[in-house]
C-alpha cells in the first residue's frame, strides 16, 4: 500500500456504487475488519497494492485500468515520454523475431 | 500516436435552500453524484460560504470545466427571492473560478429526456433507462423519493448539457 501526497483520482467510489454494494461488504469481501481502508481507497489517500486493486476489479466486476483511469494515464504517457527519448524504435512490431 | 481530446467534465448542480443537488459527469458517464444538506437557518449569509466551501471541494477532487446549473423556473422556486441569489451565486462562483458556466430551465431537461409525462418521476426513469444502478433510489417512500430526486434532476442536466456540447 502506498501513501502519497497527490492522490490520484479513481472509480472506485462509483464502481461500487454501480455493484450496489456498501463499504461493509466490500471490507468483507477483501478480508478487512473496518470499512477504513475502502474509503481511504476511494477518496485516494491509500493506493490499494496490486493483489487489492485485482480484487477489487473482481468484486466491481470490471477491469483494474477502469478504476484507476487517472493513475492510468499518467502511467501511460511516463512510458511514452521514455520510448519517445530511446534513441532506438521501440515497439511491438521489432519483437517478431522472438517466439 | 494519435492525441485523444477527453470529453469534458461536467459539474451538474440543482440547487435548493435545503438539499443541493450535484452530479459529476466526464463525456456520458456519470462519476460521482451526491445531496448536500444545509440544515439550519434559511438565510444567505449563513449558506452562502456553506455552499462555496462545499463546491470549493468538489472542484478540487474532480476539477471539471463546465459548471451546469439548474435555473428555478417553477412558481414555488421563483417566489424565494433567496434561492434566485443563491442559484446565481453559484454562476458568479463558477465564472470566478474560470470555469465554462451554463444554466438550463428543469423544463428544458424533461422535454429533453421524457416523451410524453414532463415531470420529475418521468426524468427519473429515464435517468434509470441509462444508469440503472440510480434505481434504487426511486423508493416508494415519498420523503426518500424527493430527497433523491435532486440527484436525478442534477444528473439529467449534466447529460443533457453533455449532449448539446458534443452535438
Amino acid at each position: 500500500m502506498q501513501k502519497g501526497r497527490h492522490p490520484h483520482r479513481n472509480r472506485l467510489w462509483i464502481a461500487r456504487k454501480r455493484a450496489g454494494f456498501g463499504q461493509k461488504t466490500v471490507a468483507r469481501l477483501l478480508g478487512h475488519r473496518t470499512t477504513s481502508p475502502i474509503s481511504e481507497y476511494e477518496t485516494g489517500r491509500l493506493t490499494p497494492n496490486l493483489r487489492t486493486a485485482c480484487k477489487l476489479a473482481v468484486i466491481y466486476n470490471t477491469r483494474v485500468r477502469d478504476l484507476f483511469v487517472s493513475l492510468f494515464k499518467e502511467v501511460e504517457e511516463e512510458v511514452e515520454s521514455i520510448r519517445k527519448e530511446v534513441p532506438w524504435p521501440v515497439g511491438p512490431s521489432n519483437n517478431s523475431s522472438t517466439q | 500516436m494519435k492525441k485523444v481530446i477527453p470529453p469534458n467534465r461536467i459539474m451538474a448542480i440543482d440547487p435548493g435552500m435545503q438539499y443541493l443537488g450535484v452530479a459529476i459527469l466526464e463525456g456520458e458517464e456519470l462519476i460521482w453524484y451526491g445531496i448536500k444538506t444545509f440544515p439550519g437557518r434559511k438565510l444567505l449569509p449563513y449558506m452562502r460560504p456553506q455552499v462555496q466551501q462545499y463546491l470549493t471541494k468538489l472542484l478540487h477532487v474532480y476539477s471539471p470545466e463546465v459548471l451546469v446549473v439548474e435555473e428555478p423556473f417553477y412558481a414555488q422556486s421563483m417566489l424565494s427571492k433567496n434561492l434566485r441569489t443563491l442559484t446565481e451565486d453559484i454562476k458568479t462562483w463558477g465564472r470566478w473560478k474560470r470555469l465554462r458556466v451554463l444554466s438550463y430551465l428543469p423544463t428544458a431537461v424533461k422535454a429533453f429526456f421524457c416523451r410524453d409525462r414532463k415531470n420529475k418521476q418521468s426524468l427519473a426513469e429515464a435517468m434509470i433507462e441509462r444508469y440503472p444502478f440510480l434505481s434504487r433510489y426511486l423508493t416508494l417512500l415519498p420523503w426518500r423519493r424527493r430527497y433523491w430526486f435532486h440527484v436525478f434532476d442534477a444528473v439529467g442536466l449534466g447529460l443533457m448539457c453533455q449532449c448539446k456540447l458534443t452535438r
